[in-house]
């Protein structure tokens, strides 16, 4: 087993009174399987995102991720495992404008790479290792953004890609960490169905390829059911 | 109309922020000019108001020479209604008492004048103009407390002022009253007249201006009225007619110069408000140009639309002018003690209110026809876009750079208009907009050098990538932070160059000898050479008038009604003074020929060489007659060289040089200089002087080196005062810069922040945005303030080029950290966590 959250309980307060979100939420996923989550609108999906990427904090219950209890770690040592270890596709891809495809799917490796070097001593770190994670980052995001089909797109801007390019961008940049888990936020979305539908398909063939552990929440019926299984959020908890 | 303000003021009050930003924007930018306008016209209207007491009389008349009875019959004959007259001289002169002397200004009116003025002394306490003399003895004098104070006197001791010794009645603590030479060259002492008479100190020759003052009872229209008449009648241009108003616009001359300058330099604040309230306008327009199309499906416009935005922005402006006036209040009294130091005039605030508002509406309105590129656009909206789905609402402006000519326009004639100068104006505007140039293609230099840098630390890279792909963002912030940098570093090496070349420049002469009569001229040389010293430099002074330019009349110019620039100033007094000629077989050392040749001896027409800039105001040219009347002998002469001077050298140096042989037997005084002195030698060598040759006058020039070198720091001061607004300005505009951005740079950082960068890593990526900005800047600014001031140092002032070391260590050194504090003052919130709407 990949994820392991229990009693995950999350309320919010509106003036004086507090809406209870989670209502102990339990939810366990294995290596390797893709799970959806789908419901309305306002049900706490995104709550429960926020929650299992580390963003929020749950006000009671724990979430393990491989044998590491995320909100036992610190702040800093949460951001850090956020970056080595979770991908994370959101609806409105969210690029950064001035980075080119290439610069985009390379940051995130660029800063847990950062925070290795940190952690070792100076003494090792010569100037030639640096270069080397260099070219090996940029290998690696190549790599990536071959995979999603964009090898030759990889010098454009974010405005100048078209909405399934983006997201296909998103999509690599999850992915280049090689990370535990996968969370997807209505990855389609903001596309039109006929996009929708091929960065889907994308979607799927690369994550079981890869063998990546993936939360995918939906409000979509189709798209769920691409899923190795189906849970379904209601009044705070998930059956 | 009415739903159109309604409108804008709805978007002003939902939109507090940005209506504060530009309220602040329009303000300092207003700030520098109402500061100086201010402070200018307070000074004109407390010198108008005592514009009489300054003159000490309603209407007088002014000569570097006596009257004759011709000119006199013709004054009498003009003056037709009742009036009262007095006379009298004003002259510098050595005063000396026991072993001390001391150059003083002295003016000697008869009993009956001056017939306004307030004078404070020590025992008398107030007493008015007429009052001076009543009681006093003969041979009595008021000395001014200053002069009592360096050379050690008191009330009843003696003075000798020419061949006589005078008691001391009172100590002069201070007046309204300025000299007619337009600037106290030293210390006050009152005199009468009569107990001049027969003195060499008013001999033919002597350097004075005698006077006649009037007092009658007609309004300023008919005293103007009666100015022209009198000018018309007496030709000579020696001979000045003035009234109260221009005595006091005289005395505001040296003044209005400097301010005039200071209201340039205070537009430079002004353009880089327009930037930041630019930013805003393009960041108002980018969140609201979709509902500017909603606005026109709903029955508006394109052109109302365009009305609502414009109202948008004037409002605020408006709201600005209070904030703008109290600020300048504020700051213009900084500038009175500064200008205090020059003119030594203390004035009260007494702004005219209506020139204030209409200065500032003209910079309120500049800004706002900066940001008309940006306004048109709104012409243009798409209304089709509202039936759009899922397309980005940010439709990218198309501007049309065509809209920068009004802004433009309305900025030169400003300029011009401010400095009182079409030369300045345009220069400066020139100017300006070559620098802005230079740093921009200095900043495409930098960034395009930016973009090749290798780091390996993920926030250095991407700082560096953000400032090379958010070129205007960045570049606002670092184009006028540059600008303020080279205005700074220009007026800080120039101050430098100018006091080292006062001060060290040339072997100065430690005194400066005028008034030296014929006669004088050997006992002198023996008296110096006992203590071994020498006269340098010994040149005659002849005094002229010029009659005419290759035989057409050389004429006083006539008053010019309206606006009237720097140059009809100075063209006017030109030509409505006369002429010291000198007579020399060599050039000095300070001189040299640009064109022509030195006298040849020719015998056909008598050479003249002219100084060029000399030259230039007279519009004249090599090989042109000019026809001088030389104390009543008309001599003809031909330009045959025109010369460069180096005026610093303090020693005798003259406009107009005629070839010898030719009116050396006219009546003349000399002028000389004496070499280098100790402290010792030199007051000793001054008293001697002063006790054996009392009419001679003798200038220290160290203490006028000194004196200068003070007036350029003040005016330095004050010019580093506007300079200091502009990098206040510049910083603003980062603040502004950075709000326009903070929605982007917010969404940035969350993302950074998800894929596993902390808050500390983004505070790092933002210092080293701002750190570099800032850095890019400082050299920027630093590098180019070189060229401009050695152009005008060695080319224009022709002084030797000197770096102020001072200000290149504050830029490099403080200038990159308090951008990086600003960056991150502006910036930090928007680097910390907001993470929850991420999803």
């Amino acid at each position: 087993m990949i994820l392991s959250a229990s009693n995950l309980i999350k309320t919010y307060r509106q003036g004086d009174q507090s809406i209870e979100i989670l209502k102990n939420l339990s939810l366990q996923v294995d290596s390797g399987e893709i799970v959806s989550i789908i419901g309305p609108s306002g049900s706490g999906k995104s709550t429960l995102l926020g929650i299992l990427s580390g963003i929020d904090k749950p006000d009671a219950g724990q979430l393990l991720i491989g044998s590491t209890d995320l909100f036992a770690l610190s702040e800093a040592q949460r951001v850090a495992y956020r970056g080595r270890k979770i991908g994370i596709i959101f609806q409105q891809f969210h690029l950064l404008s001035h980075l080119t495809a290439l610069e985009n799917v390379m940051l995130p490796l660029e800063i847990s790479h950062s925070k290795n070097n940190s952690k070792n001593n100076s003494k090792n770190n010569s100037k030639n290792n640096s270069k080397n994670n260099s070219e090996s980052i940029k290998s690696k995001a190549l790599n990536m953004l071959d995979c999603v089909g964009l090898k030759d797109r990889i010098h454009h801007l974010p405005h100048q890609l078209s909405g399934g390019e983006g997201q296909r961008v998103a999509i690599a940049r999850a992915l280049v960490i090689e990370p535990e888990l996968l969370l997807a936020d209505e990855p389609s979305g903001s596309l039109d169905e006929k996009t929708g539908e091929k960065v889907i398909d994308l979607l799927f063939s690369t994550l079981r390829s890869r063998k990546v552990t993936s939360i995918l929440v939906t409000h979509s019926r189709e798209l769920a059911q691409k899923c190795d299984r189906i849970l379904e959020m209601h009044n705070g908890v998930l059956v | 109309m009415k739903s159109i303000i309604k409108l804008a003021l709805r978007y002003l009050i939902s939109d507090r922020r940005t209506t504060l930003l530009l309220i602040f924007a329009f303000t300092f930018g207003l700030t520098g000019l109402i500061t100086v306008d201010f402070y200018k016209s307070s000074m004109a209207k407390s010198l108008q108001a005592k514009s009489k007491n300054i003159l000490g009389a309603d209407f007088a008349i002014l000569a570097r020479r006596a009257l004759n009875s011709d000119e006199m019959t013709k004054i009498q004959q003009t003056l037709t209604m009742n009036f009262q007259s007095a006379a009298g001289a004003e002259f510098v002169t050595m005063l000396s008492a026991s072993n001390r002397s001391r150059l003083a200004q002295v003016r000697a009116f008869s009993k009956e004048g001056p017939f306004y003025g307030s004078f404070v002394f020590l025992n008398k306490g107030a007493q008015q103009g007429p009052d001076l003399w009543k009681n006093f003895p003969p041979f009595g004098a008021y000395i001014s407390i200053e002069l009592s104070r360096l050379m050690n006197l008191n009330v009843g001791d003696f003075i000798k002022i020419g061949e006589h010794q005078f008691k001391i009645q009172d100590l002069l603590v201070s007046e309204e009253g300025s000299s007619f030479r337009g600037f106290q060259a030293a210390p006050t002492v009152l005199i009468s007249i009569s107990d001049l008479k027969n003195s060499p100190l008013i001999a033919t020759g002597a350097s004075l201006t005698h006077f006649l003052l009037f007092k009658f009872d007609l309004m300023e229209s008919q005293s103007e009225n009666l100015r022209l008449q009198l000018l018309e009648k007496l030709q000579d241009p020696q001979i000045d007619v003035t009234t109260p108003t221009r005595a006091s616009l005289q005395t505001q001359r040296l003044s209005n110069y400097i301010l005039d300058y200071l209201n340039i330099a205070s537009l430079i604040s002004l353009v880089i408000s327009s930037f930041g309230i630019s930013f805003l306008v393009f960041y108002i327009l980018q969140k609201h140009l979709k509902e500017i199309a909603i606005l026109s499906a709903l029955g508006l416009t394109q052109a109302q639309g365009l009305l609502v935005f414009l109202f948008r922005i004037f409002i605020p402006g408006f709201i600005a002018l209070p904030l703008g006036l109290i600020l300048g209040f504020v700051l213009s009294q900084q500038l009175s003690l500064i200008m205090k130091d020059i003119s030594m005039l203390a004035i009260q605030p007494q702004p005219q209110w209506g020139h204030l508002i209409l200065i500032s509406f003209s910079g309120i309105l500049i800004s706002i026809l900066f940001t008309l590129p940006l306004l048109m656009t709104i012409l243009k909206t798409d209304l089709k876009q509202l039936f759009s789905e899922g397309k980005s609402t940010d439709q990218s402006l198309k501007l049309n750079g065509l809209w920068l000519f009004p802004g433009v326009i309305a900025f030169v004639l400003l300029s011009i208009f401010l400095s009182q100068s079409y030369k300045i104006g345009l220069s400066f505007t020139l100017g300006l907009v070559v620098v802005l140039f230079f740093i921009f293609i200095f900043g495409l230099i930098l960034r395009w050098l930016l973009t090749r840098i290798k780091s390996q630390q993920w926030t250095t890279r991407h700082s560096l990538l953000n400032i090379a792909r958010n070129p205007w963002m960045m570049g606002a912030s670092y184009i006028s932070i540059s600008l303020s940098i080279v205005l700074m570093s220009l007026l800080s090496h120039l101050q430098k160059s100018i006091s080292q070349e006062l001060q060290f420049g040339s072997a100065l002469p430690s005194l400066f000898l005028f008034d030296i009569q014929d006669e004088q001229i050997d006992p002198l040389k023996k008296q110096l050479e006992l203590n071994r010293a020498h006269l340098r430099s010994l040149s005659p002074l002849i005094r002229a008038r010029l009659v005419s330019v290759n035989k057409s009349s050389f004429e006083r110019a006539p008053d010019k009604v309206g606006f009237q620039t720097r140059e009809d100033e100075v063209n006017a007094r030109f030509r409505n003074r006369g002429f010291n000629l000198s007579i020399r077989d060599q050039l000095s050392t300070a001189e040299s020929i640009t064109q022509g040749q030195w006298f040849d001896g020719d015998p056909n027409t008598p050479e003249v060489s002219i100084e060029k800039e000399f030259a230039l105001r007279l519009g004249v040219k090599l090989g042109d007659e000019l026809q001088f009347d030389v104390q009543g002998v008309e001599i003809l002469t031909r330009i045959t060289s025109l010369r460069v001077v180096k005026w610093t050298t303090f020693d005798p140096n003259f406009f107009a040089l005629i070839e010898p042989g030719i009116i050396d037997e006219a009546p003349k005084t000399w002028l000389a200089s004496i070499g280098s002195l100790s402290d010792n030698e030199k007051p000793k060598i001054q008293n001697q002087i002063a006790s054996g040759f009392g009419n001679i006058s003798v200038i220290d020039v160290s203490e006028i080196v000194q004196r200068m070198v003070k007036m350029i720091d003040s005016i330095q001061k004050a010019l580093l005062g506007m300079a200091l607004l502009a990098l206040f300005m510049s910083f603003f505009l980062i603040l502004i810069s950075s709000m326009t951005q903070a929605e982007t740079r917010r969404k940035d950082f969350v993302l950074f922040n998800v894929l596993g960068a902390e808050p500390k890593d983004l505070r790092n990526l933002i210092s080293k945005e701002f750190f570099i900005i800032g850095l890019s800047s400082a050299f920027t600014g630093t590098f180019l303030s070189f060229l401009p001031t050695f152009i005008l140092t060695t080319l224009i002032l022709k002084t030797k080029f000197s770096v102020d070391y001072n200000i290149i260590l504050f830029t490099f050194l403080i200038l990159p950290l308090l951008t990086l504090l600003i960056g991150l003052l502006s910036l930090g919130r928007a680097s910390q966590r907001n993470l929850k709407n991420v999803f």
